[in-house]
């Protein structure tokens, strides 16, 4: 079975009257789509004139010639009072977006960390540590540069017998790579449930379940997480990162480390700062776009 | 985990009862979404709405994680559930599809609260009857 695709790009307050169009004629509904490229986190806000997709699907069969046909018509309608972007076609095959999605992951190369995707094979080279990942819900699948940098400071920093504390775990990725690398004790930390529940499947797919603990909840209020981790990692981003600097030091171990990530990188200053105030002073940086990762030893305290 | 926005997809689809069928399996397979995981999360979500017309409002990050919540009914799908009709009138000028009594539109009105960009209750029923006269259903007292 093949399945039309109509989509054309509108102006927002046209979005009601055509969504009204394509849900009467389309299967299942509209779905309208905004563009983004903006980080709310970083009081970034979507921008002003910000034009919405429209995306409607037909099933190709006999009546599909008739359902495309009102909805040009009503397209050229509406597009005698605002613009609009021409009418878009495009064929798609029953179930083509099911292997689509997929195709976005790829397996990750990282030091001595490999990433890969539960449903691709990949048989590991000596000295190599394979962690599988399901991309899920939440963040976290290493392809992004904050945690594509992590996870080159954990192949760095880990060795075996280390406590290592993950706060902000998301997909877990960070929690599995340590435990992988050889730390005795991960803790994992998230304050959103989805995260939790992708992070205690990503530890269990790759049968950690005896060196990790995933617990909901941050630092700052959680009295029963014990302190003295030789490592910390926090890939968060550069606020939250600024007002926990206190609670992440005071988690580490003397001579313990410090990776935060998540950070913009024109705010590196800011946060070395605050982070060296609390007696973690910065051993380096490192930088990939418009990302920043700080490494820091508590050398006080 | 520094979230930048990739897109947001707005779909309309039948409460607990989710497919990976179009729309949802194509809009959010090119952003790279794991489509499974949108389905199962929403249909558990919304399985005591059954019946129901639920829009998601879902956010794709720069990473393909996403994040998604649950509006309340579109206003014509609860004002076509209370006059008992399957839609609107075509001509909601000369031909009505049915009636509400007033009392039904305040309840409307308080399920769309908190979607609605209405100050007061009074407000929000005003934009309710508003799209009721646009379905041909006329209000009673």
């Amino acid at each position: 079975m093949k399945w039309l695709e109509l989509s054309l790009r509108a102006p927002a307050e046209y979005v009601e009257p055509l969504s009204v169009i394509f849900q009467r004629h389309g299967y299942g509904g509209v779905a309208v789509e905004l563009v983004g490229g903006y980080n709310p986190d970083e009081d970034e806000t979507q921008p002003d004139d910000s034009t919405a997709i429209l995306r409607s699907y037909l099933p190709v069969n006999s009546t599909t010639a008739f359902r495309k046909e009102q909805i040009r018509v009503a397209v050229e309608l509406i597009s005698r009072l605002c613009s609009l972007s021409p009418l878009e076609e495009r064929v798609m095959e029953q179930g083509e977006w099911m292997e689509s999605w997929r195709s976005h992951f790829s397996v990750l190369h990282m030091g001595r960390i490999v990433v890969c995707p539960s449903w691709m094979e990949y048989t590991a080279k000596p000295g190599e540590v394979v962690i599988g990942m399901d991309p899920g819900m939440a963040f976290g699948t290493g392809h992004h540069p904050t945690t594509h940098m992590c996870l080159a400071e954990l192949d760095k920093l880990v060795t075996s017998g280390m406590k290592v504390l993950d706060v902000g775990t998301g997909s877990g990725i960070l929690t599995v790579a340590a435990a992988m690398l050889g730390a005795d004790y991960v803790l994992a930390l998230d304050i959103d449930p989805d995260a939790i529940k992708a992070a205690r499947a990503n530890v269990k797919a790759n049968s950690l379940q005896r060196v990790v603990k995933v617990q909901r909840g941050t630092i700052s209020s959680e009295s029963n997480v014990e302190g003295g981790f030789d490592l910390v990692v926090a890939n968060l981003y550069t606020k939250v990162i600024l007002g926990m600097a206190p609670t992440l030091v005071a988690q580490l171990a003397t001579r313990g480390t410090l990776i935060v990530s998540g950070i913009m990188a024109d705010r590196m200053g800011e946060v070395e700062r605050a982070l060296e105030a609390e007696g973690c002073t910065l051993l380096r940086m490192d930088r990939e776009g418009d990302w920043a990762v700080l490494v820091g030893s508590k050398t006080r305290g | 985990m520094a979230k930048k926005i990739r897109a947001i997809v707005k779909l309309q689809i039948p409460a607990g009862q989710a497919t990976p069928a179009p729309p949802v399996g194509p809009a959010l397979g090119q952003h790279g979404v794991n489509i499974m995981a949108f389905v199962k999360e929403y249909n558990a979500r919304t399985a005591n709405q059954v019946g129901m017309i639920i829009p998601a409002e879902i956010t794709v990050f720069e990473d393909r994680s996403f994040s998604f919540v649950t509006k309340t009914p579109p206003a014509s799908e609860l004002l076509r559930k209370a006059v008992g009709v399957d839609k609107g009138s075509a001509q909601a000028l000369h031909q009505k599809a049915g009636s509400i009594p007033r009392a039904a539109v305040r309840e409307i009105a308080q399920t769309k609260m908190k979607d609605l960009n209405a100050g007061s209750i009074e407000a929000a029923m005003h934009i309710i009857e508003g799209s009721a006269r646009s379905m041909g259903i006329e209000i009673v007292e």
